[in-house]
């Protein structure tokens, strides 16, 4: 896991980051190998397991944290899930490979993330629209 | 166009995450906007809650654009042509 | 009143992905209020390095919208228990539309999460709700669509049902182009900039 874990989360999530800079905010490209003793899979479930849609959401918010990096002491919190939509399924011998649009950060230091998760097998697995901030951030 | 084809169709766009107006008369959701089979669901449940109708879900093959949403529903909502 | 037991033997999850304790009132078909206690000795918090500053322990997001889909899952299937239904059905999380998030959670918090049922069309259930901790709001729920599946449906490899955004295989990683300086960095200047303005 790049430098280990810095925040509490239900796995280790994402693989491989790959931040480029583009011209209003960057693109983000990050994997994730599913295997079969991920934390908490011995749950989900029993006797079959799944990854969890949620935690391609956790995905998303390490690549967006390891990439971006800390200000202030504190990495980017989700604000808002937009839009999530689990559209096929993710299990033990899937890798994931996730690809995000991350917007411009704004005074407010919040940004738009749009993200995509395509199974090895070239099948759209999850799509999100989510804003992240980092904390601190004064309201107006 | 009616007053109901308008609703429906801001109903189809929020659903799909478009504005009304990027939304044809007979543009195929999947086709045309790239829907997954659960946007069908979505655009269904919102219609039965705004219009207090049910619709069975055997109907969904029939509802693919707004025009063939419209006749199924006004059908089920006993609305005049 | 639903205690831990009763929830284990409800819900097709297991430990540890059961995040829920208690279910508080349930009123089928129409809504659910059902709590879960963060605590510190949970597996998300396993493996933190010493030091770190309170903000880190906050609850992952991901798991709050976990637990409450998990809400509304008991929801859903003490209301479909008198009707016809999928017996072997697996209820999947398939959409959450404006998930926003109040303020975070931490270990001594106690999530309740309180769920009301929008609609169901078929095999699918539409939900609705909210996540307090006391009567501080943590997160509000606009819509939330969970859809039981079969399982061999689920399990199935080679299941086309989805629209491939691009053509191809998985991306070629390009390597890193990112301007010098962190990010953090770079806000800091540009706010030194505005303010010497």
């Amino acid at each position: 896991m790049i430098g280990g874990l810095r925040f509490a989360a239900p796995l280790c999530a994402v693989e491989r980051i790959t931040l480029s800079r583009r011209e209003a905010g960057w693109e983000l490209e990050a994997a994730k190998s599913i295997t079969a003793n991920e934390p908490y899979l011995s749950g989900h479930f029993p006797s079959f397991a799944i990854f969890p849609g949620v935690f391609a959401i956790e995905s998303l918010r390490q690549a967006v944290a390891y990439a971006l990096g800390e200000l202030e002491g504190s990495f980017p919190e989700i604000v808002s899930l937009r839009s999530i939509r689990f559209l096929a399924t993710l299990l033990p011998g899937d890798t994931m490979s996730l690809h995000a649009r991350i917007g411009p950060i704004s005074a407010e230091k919040s940004f738009e993330v749009v993200a995509r998760c395509v199974r090895n097998d070239g099948v759209l697995a999850v799509r999100m629209s989510v804003e992240f901030r980092y904390p601190g951030a004064r309201h107006a | 166009m009616s007053r109901q084809f308008e609703e429906l169709r801001e109903i189809v766009a929020e659903v799909l995450e478009l504005e009304p107006d990027e939304i044809a008369e007979t543009g195929d959701f999947v086709e045309q906007y790239d829907a997954d089979s659960m946007r069908a669901i979505e655009i269904l449940s919102r219609i039965e809650k705004r219009y207090k109708i049910e619709i069975p879900q055997r109907e969904l093959p029939q509802m693919q654009n707004l025009a063939a949403v419209y006749t199924v529903v006004s059908r089920y909502a006993g609305w005049q042509d | 009143m639903l205690e831990y037991a009763e929830i284990l033997a409800l819900l097709p999850h297991g430990h540890p992905m059961v995040l829920l304790d208690r279910v508080l009132s349930l009123e089928p078909g129409v809504c659910i209020i059902a709590t879960k206690a963060i605590t510190g000795s949970e597996p998300c918090y396993c493996n933190l390095p010493r030091g770190l500053a309170t903000e880190r322990y906050a609850y992952p997001v991901p798991l709050l919208v976990e637990s409450f889909g998990q809400a509304a899952a008991i929801l859903w299937l003490e209301t479909v228990k008198s009707r016809p239904h999928r017996e072997d059905g697996v209820l999947m999380l398939a959409v959450v539309r404006n998930y926003q998030v109040a303020r975070n959670a931490y270990p001594g918090d106690v999530l309740r999460h309180i769920v009301h049922l929008d609609n169901i069309v078929g095999d699918n259930v539409i939900v609705t709700g909210e996540t307090r901790v006391g009567d501080k709001l943590v997160a509000t729920v606009d819509s939330m669509v969970a859809a039981a599946r079969p399982r061999s449906v689920i399990l199935e490899r080679g299941n086309r049902g989805a629209k491939v955004g691009d053509p191809g295989g998985p991306p070629v990683v390009r390597p890193g182009q990112a301007s010098g300086g962190s990010v953090a960095t770079r806000i800091e200047a540009r706010n030194r900039e505005e303010m010497a303005e």
